[in-house]
């Protein structure tokens, strides 16, 4: 709900929100370039919401139109999700704003061929944070300057390394008795209202039918009672290991709330941990999910 | 008239649960908001415009058991329905606001269309519902331009509506009974009234800020020939077809039938669901008849703003602004009526000039 | 009172830890008969669906166990296998599941002593455990009329 709590009554303050980011006139002109050469046909970017407060996702075709982008703290939706739609899947070539955790996306995508990378053209921007106060994924950011762009916008910060501190969130609720926990998720997804919202804003969500939409079997009960809540938001986290690169997205979206960051957190702490992997730095590294190393062995297997 | 001020709040909860009623009223959890059953006047948020989701799950339960089996012995099959007393305890909902109030009466009409729907129908009839007329309003509220106002009585059973345009801190309100049911539920349970002046009310600012930013009846004309529209492919692109602006609406009344149980036993569930998935529509066949999320949500707005009111003569939309506010992407009902509502305008002008 | 009498569901491999199985019944050994063996191709095979799923439908604890590493008659699937249980069980850990009703083992077709001795171990375990209480919290009862009449979140 990050999108409705953000107080940005002073027009100022958004404009100079992302200190760093001064290149939005060159971004304009930039992206109208791309349209009026038709080198793409689309550009996905930021635009003004409807209410003042918030910005929204544009998909502009029109040259004249490239000067309503905008780039500011409200800018936290992750664009990359759009390109699992059918709309923009069709749409061919395009052009793509992306901040640095975006740029995650994208490498995943690309590296399970989701997408073509000859039918993007990936506009980077050197992104600070977003959201007001930060949030915690831009706190713990690796990748101020995007991992994959075409044409970087902003001048390049150096990236941070991720050390055991980076996940302090993450091990505050890992200190805390097996009973302790359950109790804890047990009453956050009692609130999940199944609505979905979620997996629909997920980018690495690729799945053409999900498996909770799948009835023979129903591995996961529709119901949001308490026994299907917990199994759904379970099967989502389990089919991100390794593959979630941490935008927050989700919890942004959920209209109940839930602290779904926590969970996959704990799945890219532990990929991290073991296997020393961060999703989408690259778009050629395999995802611990699909390799091993032999000679591997885990001792709490008998 | 009679009157209570904040203060009384606490003898209002406290004599309505004497009587057997369950008290309902917008509370805060951590970040969200919601309905829930209060014991006391202090876990009361009033200061919300509307909490995050609608009191609509108090009549239409985002899940519930319509019937349940169970075997017993080797052949037989026991069947039992739930019973009234548990699925439609005597209920107050307390501070809901206009637009949550007029939810569960439009929604009545097609629960009582082909045939009854004896849950929500029974739900509603052991329901009071006590309306505090709003004082304030965000970007997102757009009562006016669905037929209804801050202060409206559609729906509610007792309207509370604020003298001093102060909320949160103690505050009168004038205490109007609306139905037949309200009046009964103030005799049943008086002793709280705080008096009988009539301070005059406070919601006439808001009332004449409140500009309609659309017009329903021409958006409907409009719709009338527009199925094919391009315009629905281009306006849709931002929404991610989620369920949040459905789950949230006080008036979606969609909804699925599963069954979930075994050999041993088992019930038959309602759930919530939404126009705005694309397993809604699918077929066994796999052929969809709404396969893109443009058609999926012409059929939400189409739904909102022509099927119903041709059917029922009344707009499926109270004007409440959840799809807006709690949209992930500011995709909403809103937003795309206002911009079918300029697309007639200007083409109306275009004509014109033509005409000339 | 009747003695507590666990229900535990054990994934298995077809190649090793099954053909263990047989030779723990063929060789006469002695093990509890409180567990229902589903035998998979392999342990690449399963899916962290069926634990949640098993969980659901009332076991107590649920066993996993496949070829030795290196000894996958599909060569790498229990290499992947491996590395799912690694993160999955930390996962199910942070979110509250009872992590001491899962078993992990790796049991070879010459293994029937093994197969018999861990078979004893996890039963004995889960009668310590006694019934898994906390899921069944949240199971759905045909009992309870189960019409949520609002407002439980």
């Amino acid at each position: 709900m990050l999108g409705v709590m953000v107080d940005v009554s002073d027009a100022e303050t958004t404009s100079t929100a992302n200190a760093t980011f001064r290149e939005l006139s060159t971004l304009q002109s930039f992206a109208k370039k791309l349209l009026e050469s038709g080198t793409v046909k689309m550009v996905i970017g930021y635009s003004q919401g409807y209410t003042s407060d918030r910005a929204m996702p544009a998909f502009i075709t029109d040259p004249e139109k490239a000067s309503s982008l905008i780039f500011d703290k409200r800018c936290f939706h992750n664009l990359t999700m759009y390109l699992k739609t059918a709309e923009i899947k069709c749409a061919g070539k395009i052009a793509i704003v992306v901040k640095g955790c975006d740029a995650k996306a994208l490498n995943v995508l690309l590296l399970e061929n989701q997408i073509k990378r000859e039918n993007l053209v990936i506009l980077g921007l050197v992104c600070i944070g977003v959201g007001d106060p930060t949030l915690e994924k831009c706190r713990i950011c690796n990748v101020n300057t995007p991992p994959i762009y075409d044409e970087l916008f902003g001048k390049p910060v150096p990236n941070k390394e991720w050390t055991s501190a980076t996940f302090t969130r993450v091990k505050e609720l890992e200190g805390k008795s097996q009973k302790e926990l359950w109790e804890f998720w047990v009453n956050e997804f009692n609130r999940c209202i199944k609505c979905y919202a979620c997996r629909e804003v997920c980018p690495i969500c690729t799945c053409t039918r999900c498996i909770t939409d799948k009835n023979q079997p129903q591995w996961v009960p529709t119901s949001p009672h308490s026994m299907g809540n917990f199994h759904w938001n379970l099967t989502r986290a389990f089919h991100l290991a390794g593959r979630c690169i941490g935008c927050d997205e989700c919890e942004r979206s959920c209209p109940a709330d839930i602290p779904l960051s926590l969970v996959n957190w704990k799945l890219i702490k532990q990929v991290f941990e073991k296997y020393g992997f961060i999703a989408g730095m690259s778009p050629d590294d395999l995802p611990p999910m699909s390799t091993y190393v032999e000679g591997e062995e885990e001792e709490f297997i008998k | 008239m009679i009157t209570i001020n904040t203060n009384s709040l606490g003898k209002l909860l406290e004599s309505a649960r004497s009587a057997g009623y369950r008290f309902v009223a917008p509370v805060r959890d951590g970040t969200i908001s919601l309905f829930r059953p209060v014991d006391r006047i202090q876990e009361i948020a009033l200061d919300l415009i509307t909490p995050v989701k609608s009191p609509k799950e108090y009549f239409f339960s985002d899940h519930e058991c319509i019937l349940s089996y169970k075997r017993s012995g080797k052949s037989l099959i026991e069947l039992s329905e739930p019973s009234k007393e548990d699925y439609a305890p005597p209920t107050v909902i307390f501070g809901c606001r206009p637009c949550d109030a007029a939810g569960p009466g439009i929604i009545r009409e097609v629960m009582t269309w082909d045939c009854d729907d004896k849950f929500f129908l029974d739900r509603l009839e052991s329901t009071v519902i006590i309306t505090i007329a709003c004082v304030e309003a965000d970007e997102a509220c757009y009562c006016t331009s669905v037929d209804m106002a801050p202060d409206s009585e559609t729906g509610s059973d007792i309207l509370l509506t604020p003298s001093k345009d102060k909320p949160g801190v103690q505050q009168e309100y004038l205490v109007k009974a609306v139905t037949e049911k309200g009046s009964r539920f103030i005799e049943q349970t008086k002793g709280w009234s705080d008096g009988t002046v009539n301070p005059a009310p406070a919601i006439e600012g808001l009332k004449s800020s409140m500009k309609p930013t659309f017009d329903a009846e021409r958006v409907r004309k409009w719709l009338d020939t527009s199925f094919e529209d391009k315009f629905w492919d281009t306006a849709t692109l931002a929404c991610i077809s989620c369920g949040t602006c459905t789950y949230t609406c006080p008036t979606c009344h969609c909804y699925d039938i599963i069954d979930e149980g075994n050999t041993d036993g088992g019930k038959r569930l309602r759930n919530w669901d939404a126009c705005m998935m694309e397993l809604f529509t699918l077929h066994a066949s796999g052929h969809n008849p709404r396969p893109t999320k443009s058609n999926r949500f012409r059929q939400r707005l189409t739904h909102k703003f022509k099927y119903y009111p041709d059917l029922f003569n009344r707009i499926l939309c109270t004007g409440c602004g959840r799809c807006q506010r709690y949209c992930p992407t500011d995709h909403a009902l809103k937003n795309l009526l206002e911009q079918i509502d300029k697309l007639v305008s200007t083409e109306s002008q275009a004509a014109e000039a033509v005409d000339k | 009172m009747a003695e507590f009498k666990p229900k535990a569901i054990a994934f298995i491999c077809n190649w090793c830890t099954y053909t263990g199985a047989d030779l723990a019944g063929t060789s006469r050994m002695e093990y509890p008969a409180d567990f229902r063996i589903i035998k998979v191709p392999c342990t690449g095979r399963i899916d962290a669906e069926f634990i949640i799923k098993g969980f659901e439908q009332g076991a107590d604890g649920i066993w996993i166990s496949g070829c030795h590493i290196g000894d996958c008659h599909y060569q790498s699937g229990n290499y992947f296998a491996q590395r799912r249980w690694s993160i999955f069980h930390d996962e199910l850990e942070f979110l509250g599941i009872d992590t001491r009703r899962l078993k992990y083992t790796w049991i070879s077709a010459s293994e029937g002593r093994k197969f018999a001795d861990e078979a004893t171990e996890f039963v004995e375990r889960l009668k310590e455990l006694g019934p898994y209480e906390d899921f069944d919290q949240i199971i759905p009862k045909i009992e309870e009329s189960g019409a949520s009449v609002g407002g439980d979140g």
